[in-house]
């Protein structure tokens, strides 16, 4: 059945991906923690919506089959069922299925899919769980609840070295907390006694901790004080409209039924009504209307949420926001430009710097709705993992550190089949199986990590196993038979590990049983350069392999440091950027054209932009020296002068440029000619 | 551009270089520019004169002196850069290109575009979609797409690239002891 002429449909097609792309996701999750019920539930509603929407789109075998997988799932919602190895395996499958389905749904094998359902329904006899503990299952959603506190301690808290503070402190801390002070009771300064405490504290706390936790913290005053807690807002609770002021105050007891009614019939607000007539004290009022107040916040907040999480774009669309944004900051820098130079123009100078806050902002902002969180990618890890694990009769367990890191949208695209090879290897040829493990000492379950985190301009991904790691002996015999390097010749443990990327060198025919490392390292390093990024490699034989990768955070614009040469102007990217430092040609003299840099007693190579790139003009009086580090090797190159930092617009020098070399792209400046970022790779 | 008639074929744009009148499609031309300040890409073919800016894009700008290998020249007031639009390697691409003046847009009308000669010519025959004779005045149609396909752009690159680096080295050497 071919679908795809109907526009309704693909977009079903690609939801329904994306709902499976959950489903995964949420069984990995469970397999882990079953008693998680918040992926339980997720998992239902994706199976629940991808049966409802298959129905609509002619799409009945998937709606069939779903719908027996549902129905299991219902039961393990209601605790009628347990979570079970059989029951993600059976799901999983199920997942499969349907997503191959939604591919192909007539040749789907009707034998696959009774199978999955047979295996379904008699899990549903055997693991059944008496109706009886379904209540101990269904605890209070996970989600947050609101507390009303009255906290009035005892006249004499103070005698018994009980700071009340302290508890309010405390209170604060487990979560969204209101406090209302209630002075009503302090008596005029002659009667005051500094030694006694009359204030008491209404505190309305929005929280995760249970009534026992909020209980734990008055244990201790508990006997002598006033202590009353209770419920306000349940996340289940149905969102209902809000207490009126006047309820909350007869529910709390500060305010008789019959005068609030009678307050009601009169016409300014009801707050200052009561308080006109005294029936009620002020500060009550500032209580319960805190309460109300925050109630109110919550569940707009909460419904802010819900619509906030289900907004679909088009990724093409951000991309030419992208583009456009990446327009607009350069024009901005023209019309800063400008108004730099008619400075007698208040007015303009005043908009230009409106102007350029503005476009900060709006990149920013853009920047940020392209930045997707790397778990998108690593969920498919966890299946490729298991899966591949089951396969080879290994037990690994993967984890994930840092999840939430994000990265740009193009540039997790492109992240993904490096990473997906990486994690292969690793689970592959890394880790061993369980006996070998035993053996060596180690535990059986093997372990791969990948670790996400930020660090500048940059996003580092580690991706670390304890597996047997790479024996550098080997690598370093098999780059002596190759010709890489000579048997006499000294080279680091760090060199050799650089050869695993040298094209060739892993794909010799022998590669597994010499390094543990697969296939295609070469092809990695390259993906990865092409992002900008690096990597870089760490093992210890017999203990494991760590492999870091560097990325910047986005492939659009980048922090440039922009120089001058030849009255050309160049961008270098600031993240490689160290320092800089004039050119002592009392010094140049000294070496004699040696082209090497005495950096406060270091030797630094360096490179004359000038002479790098065929200039002809004469070398001025005063040069300087950027000193770049790419991958911990330093260089200096030699310019006229260094301007400053840029924001730099990346832009793609087109086919007809291709084989430029040195230089990686262009950019506009503020005065609207283009400056070259130069390649500090190639140059270097 | 929208206007239906200006895409006609039969309509060229015609521009002088070194004292010969050559034209090009209308149809394939975006625009023309006066000259302005051209980036100079290093590495480059020497007809590569380097990159502009063109409404925040960045254009490669070749020279067709150099590309078709004429006398060099200094950039007169009529220098003027021709805006193309060409696909290269499947993808629209705008290039310039640096003429010695824009003339003028000219129809075919009854004009007859006749085969190039074989001989005689001063540039590569496969250059050349044909020739027009009027009022004894010979324009060169170009084949556009041939001038600039990426073979074209590519193959000089080896020939004429690194021109002038010795000299440059000189320089700076003798820039250094001076010091």
């Amino acid at each position: 059945m071919s679908h795809s002429e109907n526009p309704h449909v693909e977009l079903f097609r690609q939801e329904a991906l994306e709902l499976l792309a959950d489903v995964q996701e949420c069984l990995l999750l469970i397999e882990d923690a079953p008693e998680d019920k918040d992926a339980i539930n997720r998992l239902f509603r994706a199976m629940h919506s991808i049966k409802g929407a298959g129905g609509m789109f002619g799409y009945d075998r998937i709606t069939d089959f779903t719908h027996h997988v549902e129905s299991a799932l219902d039961q393990v919602r209601e605790g009628r069922l347990a979570i079970s190895r059989e029951l993600i395996d059976l799901v999983l499958a199920s997942h499969d299925c349907i997503k191959e389905m939604l591919d192909d749904e007539k040749s789907m094998s009707q034998d696959r899919l009774q199978e999955i359902q047979r295996g379904l329904e008699s899990l549903g006899g055997s693991n059944a769980i008496a109706p009886t503990s379904k209540a101990a299952i269904k605890t209070p959603s996970s989600g947050l609840s609101m507390y009303r506190i009255r906290f009035r301690p005892d006249a004499r808290i103070f005698f018994s070295g009980t700071d009340p503070m302290r508890l309010i402190q405390e209170l604060s801390e487990m979560g969204d907390c209101r406090i209302v002070c209630n002075l009503s009771e302090v008596p005029g300064f002659a009667a005051l006694n500094p030694e006694l405490c009359y204030l008491y504290w209404d505190i309305i706390l929005r929280t995760k901790s249970t009534l026992n936790q909020i209980e734990d913290v008055f244990i201790f005053v508990a006997s002598e004080s006033q202590i009353d807690i209770s419920i306000v807002d349940e996340e289940d609770i149905e969102d209902s409209q809000y207490k009126k002021l006047g309820e909350i105050l007869v529910e709390r007891g500060d305010i008789p039924k019959e005068n609030l009614e009678q307050a009601l019939h009169e016409s300014e607000t009801i707050g200052a009504r009561l308080i006109k007539k005294s029936l009620v004290d002020p500060h009550k009022i500032e209580s319960a209307l805190a309460e109300q107040e925050m109630v109110r916040s919550a569940r707009a907040k909460r419904q802010q949420e819900t619509a906030m999480a289900s907004i679909r774009v088009n990724a093409d669309k951000l991309d030419r926001l992208v583009d456009l944004v990446g327009e607009l900051v350069t024009a901005q820098a023209r019309i800063s430009r400008i108004a730099e130079s008619i400075r007698t123009n208040q007015e303009l100078s005043d908009v230009a710097e409106e102007l350029e806050s503005l476009t900060t902002r709006l990149r920013d902002e853009t920047m940020g709705i392209r930045m997707v969180p790397i778990g998108s990618v690593v969920s498919t890890f966890r299946r490729l993992i298991r899966d591949l694990a089951k396969d080879l009769k290994k037990d690994i367990e993967f984890t994930c550190i840092g999840e939430e890191t994000e990265l740009d949208k193009g540039v997790i695209e492109r992240l993904k089949d490096p990473l997906v090879h990486i994690v292969r290897n690793s689970t592959d040829h890394g880790i061993e199986l369980p006996e070998i493990r035993a053996a060596a000492g180690k535990p059986a379950q093997g372990n791969i990590r990948l670790e996400a985190m930020h660090s500048g301009a940059h996003v580092l991904i580690k991706i670390t196993d304890d597996g047997k790691g790479l024996d550098i002996e080997a690598i370093h015999r098999k780059a002596i038979d190759k010709g890489l390097v000579s048997p006499d010749q000294n080279i680091s443990e760090n060199e050799l590990f650089q050869l695993i990327f040298a094209p060739g060198f892993s794909t010799a025919e022998k590669v597994t049983e010499l390094s543990g490392r697969g296939v295609g390292m070469d092809v990695v390093r390259q993906n990865i350069e092409a992002l900008r990024g690096s990597i870089s490699i760490d093992s210890a034989k017999g203990k494991g392999i760590t492999i870091t990768l560097k990325l910047p955070l986005t492939l659009a614009i980048i922090d440039g440091l922009m120089v001058t040469m030849d009255q050309d102007s160049f961008i270098i990217p600031l993240a490689s950027v160290e320092e800089c430092v004039d050119l002592d040609h009392q010094e140049m003299d000294k070496i004699k054209g040696r082209n090497i840099l005495n950096l406060r007693g270091v030797a630094v190579p360096f490179v004359r932009l000038r002479e790098r790139l065929h200039r002809t003009t004469k070398t001025p009086e005063r040069e300087q020296v950027v000193i770049t580090n790419l991958e911990g090797k330093r260089m200096g190159v030699v310019v006229d002068a260094v301007v400053g930092s840029h924001q730099t617009v990346l832009k793609n020098l087109g086919p007809a440029m291709r084989q430029a070399r040195d230089v990686s792209g262009a950019t506009i400046l503020g005065d609207g000619s283009v400056a070259l970022i130069l390649d500090l790779q190639s140059i270097q | 551009m929208a206007d239906k008639d200006v895409k006609d074929p039969e309509q060229y744009l015609t521009f002088v270089l070194d004292s010969e009148i050559y034209a090009v499609e209308i149809g394939k031309v975006r625009e023309v520019l006066d000259m302005i300040r051209i980036t100079h890409v290093p590495n480059m073919p020497a007809f590569m004169r380097g990159v502009i800016n063109l409404r925040g894009g960045v254009v490669p700008v070749i020279d067709l002196r150099e590309k078709f290998h004429l006398t060099k020249v200094a950039d007169t007031v009529t220098t003027c850069i021709i805006i193309l639009e060409l696909f290269l390697d499947g993808v629209e691409t705008l290039v310039g290109a640096v003429a010695d003046s824009v003339r003028e847009v000219m129809r075919l009308d009854d004009l007859k575009l006749e085969a190039p000669p074989r001989m005689g010519n001063r540039l590569k025959t496969e250059f050349i979609r044909g020739m027009i004779n009027r009022d004894n005045e010979f324009i060169i149609v170009l084949d556009i797409m041939k001038v600039f396909s990426m073979e074209e752009l590519e193959a000089l690159s080896d020939r004429n690239v690194l021109a002038g680096s010795p000299t440059s080295e000189t320089v700076s050497t003798t820039k250094e002891q001076l010091c």
